[in-house]
């Protein structure tokens, strides 16, 4: 006998990102999503950013490291609430799901924060297909990767609002195109923001910045 | 890993369908769009293991793949995407929104009720 059950096999994860979402909105606080591949730069973006920002907004981390608390210890110095998920022990899982997302921030105190940032797991396939209910997700690429990313994983870069080139420091040493590089990303997502940074010169910061209290203030107003 | 967390969540969307129901699953029809990067041997394989000691072990992972179309939203023209270059072949605007291929869904089971 067939059953029809048409089901989407994601589901469960999509209402939670939904509920999220709504969590977030009520609370008024802006929740952005970090992806990249692993290495790109995620905790030393998040780690500037925060630096630049605390004084003005209130802001908390959300660290999905799968293997190891490495990435909240670096992080523990900045002086904003961090919360590590706890992954899977067993299934070395290679993206957060929207309910320990849900879970992270319920133990905040979201009514007194402005700014959430999420890192997720170093990968750009799972955390795809995965949404969080952040507000905005931001893929980051790093020059060292090359100009192909894009093309090879167009589903980030589509439900991404902004790219961030990281280590454009190291142009003048690598043969990779940054023009190639924005044009691939481009015609995978033509909204894309595009934001060269490095976040160990802090080159580029200032724009990426503005996006972020930009958003922030559209997030007050609604 | 990103097969075996689908084939994680295929197992348990399909234990909630049947609850308690006693019946042995034989085949499971999915539709897969190709954007979501999925390949078919890699998920088959998967389900294999997860599915192990159920009433789904010896199901048949059945996958369509579907593929990946886009709408013009300036000249209004539908046309399938073969390669990630979401750009319209008919008049080159990258004005292209997405009509199929982010599917990833469990169209029907066949069931034997026991
Ligand atoms: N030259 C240069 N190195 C950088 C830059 N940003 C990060 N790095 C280095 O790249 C390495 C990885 O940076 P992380 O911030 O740990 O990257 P990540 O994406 O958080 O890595 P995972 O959490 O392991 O996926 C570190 O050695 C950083 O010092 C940059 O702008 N320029
Ligand atoms: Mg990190
Ligand atoms: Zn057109």
């Amino acid at each position: 006998m067939e059953i029809k059950i048409l089901r989407r096999v994601l589901a469960a994860n999509e209402a939670v990102a939904k509920s999220n979402k709504e969590l977030f909105s009520q609370h008024g606080v802006l929740v952005l999503n970090l992806m990249s591949s692993p290495g790109s730069g995620k905790t030393c973006i998040i780690e500037q950013s925060v630096e630049a920002l605390k004084n003005d907004y209130r802001i908390a981390v959300i660290i999905g490291d799968i293997t190891s608390t490495i990435d909240a210890q670096r992080l523990s110095g900045l002086g904003v609430p961090i919360i590590q998920i706890n992954t899977e022990p067993f299934g070395g899982e290679c993206h957060l799901e929207a309910s320990w997302v849900r879970e992270a921030a319920l133990s905040l105190n979201l009514q007194d924060l402005d700014l959430i940032f999420i890192e997720n797991v170093g990968n750009l396939v799972c955390p795809a297909e995965f949404d969080t209910g952040a507000d905005k997700n931001v893929v980051i690429v790093s020059l060292p990767e090359g100009e192909d990313k894009p093309l090879k994983y167009p589903l980030m870069f589509r439900i991404s609002s902004v790219l961030l080139v990281n280590k454009i420091d190291l142009a003048s040493v690598l043969d990779v195109d940054k023009k190639t590089l924005h044009r691939n990303a481009l015609q995978v997502n033509p909204n894309l923001q595009i934001f060269d940074i490095s976040a160990k010169t802090g080159e580029g910061f200032d724009a990426w910045l503005k996006w972020i209290e930009a958003e922030l203030r559209k997030k007050r107003q609604q | 890993m990103h097969e075996l967390t689908i084939a994680e969540n295929i197992k348990k969307t399909i234990e909630e369908v049947l609850k308690d129901k006693k019946a042995v699953v034989t085949r499971i029809n999915l539709r897969v769009g190709k954007l979501r990067a999925v390949v078919p041997e890699a998920l088959i394989f998967c389900f294999k293991f997860v599915a192990e000691g159920s009433s789904m072990e010896n199901a048949e992972l059945k996958i369509q793949e579907i593929p990946v179309k886009g709408i013009c939203k300036k000249c209004d023209r539908d046309f399938v995407i073969d390669e990630p270059l979401f750009i319209c072949p008919f008049c080159g605007s990258n004005h292209v929104e997405l009509l199929s291929g982010r599917e990833l869904e469990i169209e029907s089971i066949e069931i034997e009720e026991g």
